[in-house]
Formats: C-alpha cells, structure tokens, sequence
C-alpha cells in the first residue's frame, strides 16, 4: 500500500509515497532555512505562509516525479503535532481535502514518534519493539522506552534547552550562522575537544537532561578567551560535552531496561561526533544501533508516511476530525 | 452554476452554496476550530444543497483580510480541492465584496472602506462604487479614519457607517468574477492582507 505523507510541522514543507511503510518511493523537502536565516530562528508566521506557498508544487512533485495518480494512494498520513500550530494546519489541511475527496483514510501522526520510525525506514525495516529510542533536535530531547507501536515510557526529558537550540543559541552566538548543528560540526571537525572544560549537565541526576548551563558556561569561555579563543576547539568541545552527556543518560537506560536495540533519532542525529560515541556505546553493551540517513534525520514526510502506515490501526476512526496540536505527548491521546 | 464558498476570515466560518437559482448561505461557530471541522462544513453544505463533491462546478473562498489562520486553512483545503479535483477555484476578497454590498444598495460614489486588525491598526482602502474599483489598501490608524462616505466592514467603528458583505453580493461577485483552474493560476489563490509579523517589522525597522 503506497502510503502519500505530509510534513509542516516547522520550516520544512515535505510529501513522501512509501510503500508498506518501509521503502521510499519519493520523498521531496522544500526548506526555508534561507528565508529564516535573517531573523536568526523560526517565524512561525512567515513560515505559515511559506508552507502555503510552496506545498501544493511539492505534491505534484512528488506524484508526477514518481508516476503516482492520487487514485493509487492508500492513505493519507500528516503531522498533526507536535510543532507550530500555523505550519501544521497549513498540512493538516492539505491532507484533510486529499483524504477527504479521495475518500482514503487519514493518520494523524506525532512527529517525535516519527522519528523513531525514520531509522528503521532508512534499513528497510518494520519496527521491532521493545527498543530504546533517543531523539535529539531543535525542540526535544527525549530518551523513551518504545513497548509497542504508540506505547512509550518516557524516561527523561530536557528541563530546558534542547540540544540543537543549544547549537543554534551558542552559533548566533558566535556569529557562526544559522542553523548551529551543522556549522558547528564543520567548524569543530578538525579541533581539539579536550582544550576547554566543559560540564557534563546532570551526570549522575536520573536521566534528566539541561543544556541551558552548557551554554552559559560556553559563553563565559568566549567572554575569557577574548582574542584567544580557538572556535574549532571550542566547537569540538561542546559537541563531545553534548555527547557525553547523552552517552552517560543511554548507558544507564541500556544497562537498566536490558534493551538490545536503539534507535537514534532527530535532527541532532546526523551529528558525527554524536554517532560514533553511540555506535561505541551500542557495541559495549552487544545492542544493535539503527540511526537515520542524514537526510531523514531532518524534517522529512517520509518518516511521517512510514508512521502513518505503521500506526493506522491505532488512528481514529473520525480521524478528518482530528486537529492539530503544538504540544503532543509521545503515545497521547489524538487531539479532538 | 454549483459552487461552493468558504469565508474563514472570522472566528466563525461564513459558508455559502449556489447555482443559477438559488443560493443559501450558513454560518459555523467554528470559534478557531476550523481546522477540526473544515470537511465536516463541506459536508453539511452539500448536504443541505442535495449535493455532492462531483457536481460542484466552483470552489471560492475568501482572501482576506481577515483571521490569518483561518484564512490559510480554507486556502489549503480549497486549493487541494481544486488541483486533484480539477476544479476550478477563485478568491474573493471582502473589499471587492464589500463595494459589491453597496452598489446592490444603491449606494454611488466614492467611498472609503475600513476593516480593523487585531494590531491598533485597520486596512483602509479608498474606493469606486460605479467601477467596482479599490485602491491598494493601507495600514493606519484605527483612531484617524472617520467621515462622510466611510464604512467599517462587520464592526463599529466612531464616525463610520457598519456594512455587513451580504450573500446577495457575493452570489453575484461569485457568478462573475474569473476563476483558477491552471496549476499557475491556482498557486494565485492565497490569503491577500498580509500584516507583517513583529519580526518582520524589527528587521525592517533596523535596515
């Protein structure tokens, strides 16, 4: 069953078809980083009406590309939450006028829990629970027990930033650009991450994540440094801080629920420091670590196609009654 | 004739049904819920009009000014609608209809229309009854318009005469106003009053 899935949950618009849930038959993204490059963030407004703007060319993209009629689609999966509530309706909308002329079913789907499902998308694989899911980006830092399709434990949570607003705050910071993910990976690639101490937040509190002191403490170091400050080290250094403090939080997740698979998730995913310290954690405790392909690391419809197919039994029967929600726990109840 | 128009420009949604006899008119108390109940409206206008999706011949919805996300979630629906549907779609903005209202009352001249924001702001629009003509609509103050020939759109406003767009008007401004049915052309059909974000207007104000 081709499964048409719908993405706007931010800056990204996105369509994808995949195929039982598992192979990717297109999958387009059109970003606008560019436009909100210049404010140095996200404006959900002008992202609303980007999104708007560009998701009708995307889907007739994204059919004709494929040769795919809208009469050989299945279903029709959309992120309904969590996100910005002006950019999901622009998708949620979209999806309802297909679903509803096309009389094909629609999934509402959670966009964090997607993209748990975006790395066994990327093996060609229908989930296998349980595993041990972390998801890293912009806005979320979850480490969560996966039981079942839309069955989550929630283990920890950041009690502030997110670590890819970390980034972002700590590049616009430095005057490095936006977003801060990337730039600061490539500006740290070849530094010394040991040449300035960080802290590693709430090492030995539970698996609770903070990364606002992480910044603070960054902050004060360029304030020191003045004219000595080294930005690949310093980049290189908060990259391996972020890290390790994952790998302490994992480490003690893998070690207590006995899960033999992880899955890493997000945007912060395609970091590379960041997937070499978790395939090493992986091997010492013989779990197998499923990660995403860096382009379905980002926002992307095909996470959300796979999901939606994944997770359809579960999906409401009035499901076009379903309306989009900013704050969405993983596992929650769909919003009426 | 059979269309069908959505008005989302409010926190309830103006609906509208019609052919070359009839029209009928309803209004939801969606109260920003619309994006919840958008094709539970369709449904029931069509319903009611003894329809169906497949013999509709237009689609029209409003483009403002108005409630922005109201007004971008009829624009995806109708849009959607109008590209797999391959039905034509055409926008109706509440000045047009507005200047519409008034000549079907017998109103002439020039007049000025005015159509407060939720900023202390309101679109004011300088307008030609006998040519159904508007000017570029302006941003002022809310507290400087006011005067003779000068009406505020669904509200009251000191020194302005209350005009409500009537169904009358928009059956007629429907019936001859060109619709998209071109990929292109139906990209066209978007919310038109655009009020900048405070974002957009720091980063203008600092360049």
């Amino acid at each position: 069953m081709i499964t048409l899935g719908i993405e706007s949950s931010c800056d990204d618009t996105s369509i994808a078809l995949v195929e039982d849930g598992t192979r990717v038959i297109s999958s387009l993204v059109s970003s606008q980083i560019e436009i909100h490059r210049r404010f140095g963030g996200v404006v959900p407004e002008v992202a609303s009406r980007k999104h708007l703007e560009a998701i009708l060319p995307l889907l007739r993209d994204c059919l004709d590309g494929a040769g795919i009629k809208i009469s050989d689609i299945g279903q029709v999966a959309a992120t309904a939450g969590p996100g910005l509530l002006g950019p999901l309706l622009v998708g949620l909308s979209t999806a309802k006028a297909l679903a509803w002329h096309t009389g094909k079913p629609l999934i509402p789907v959670n966009h964090i829990e997607a993209h748990l499902t975006a790395s066994f998308l990327t093996a060609g694989r229908t989930p296998e629970y349980p595993f041990l899911g972390l998801i890293v980006s912009g806005g979320h830092s979850n480490l969560v027990l996966a039981e079942g399709p839309r069955q989550y434990r929630v283990l920890g949570q950041t009690l502030d930033d997110a670590p890819g607003e970390l980034f972002d705050k700590v590049a616009r910071h430095l005057q490095l650009g936006y977003p801060g993910g990337p730039i600061i990976q490539k500006t740290g690639e070849n530094g010394d991450h040991k040449r300035y101490q960080l802290p590693r937040p709430m090492a030995g509190k539970g698996y609770t994540f903070s990364f606002s002191g992480l910044k603070t403490a960054v902050m004060r170091i360029v304030a020191h440094e003045k004219d000595n400050l080294s930005l690949p080290d310093l980049c290189a250094s908060l990259q391996h801080a972020v890290s390790e403090t994952f790998a302490e939080k994992v480490s003690m997740a893998l070690k207590e629920t006995r899960a033999r698979r992880l899955i890493l998730a997000g945007g912060v995913a395609a970091n590379a420091v960041l997937r070499k310290d978790m395939q090493q954690l992986a091997d010492r405790y013989r779990a197998e670590l499923l990660l995403p392909s860096l382009h379905l690391c980002t926002d992307n419809a095909a996470m959300i196609a796979a999901h939606g197919y994944h997770t359809a039994q579960l999906a409401p029967a009035d499901s076009l009654a379903v309306n989009a929600v900013a704050s969405w726990d993983m596992g929650g109840p769909y919003n009426f | 004739m059979r269309y069908l128009f959505l008005d989302a420009s409010e926190n309830a949604t103006n609906c509208q049904y019609g052919d070359d006899k009839s029209f009928f008119s309803r209004r939801f108390d969606t109260d920003r819920n619309l994006g919840a109940c958008v094709s539970k409206i369709c449904d029931e206008m069509l319903e009611q009009a003894g329809s169906s999706f497949g013999d509709i011949d237009l689609l029209s919805v409003c483009t403002g000014p108005g409630s922005l996300t109201g007004l971008r979630i009829a624009a995806a629906f109708f849009r959607t609608l109008s590209l797999i549907g391959n039905k034509p779609v055409s926008g109706i903005d509440i000045f047009s209809w507005s200047l519409k209202t008034l000549q079907q009352s017998n109103c002439s001249g020039k007049v000025t229309l005015v159509l407060p924001t939720l900023i202390d702001k309101a679109f004011v629009v300088s307008a030609d009854i006998e040519q159904q003509s508007c000017q570029t609509p302006q941003l002022q103050a809310r507290n400087a318009v006011g005067g003779q020939q000068t009406y505020a759109i669904r509200c009251d406003l000191p020194g302005c005469a209350r005009l409500e767009p009537s169904p009358e008007a928009l059956h007629e401004l429907i019936d001859s106003r060109p619709a998209a049915s071109s990929f292109d052309d139906i990209l066209g059909v978007l919310p038109m009053y655009v009020i900048p974000s405070q974002a957009e207007r720091k980063l203008e104000e600092k360049s």
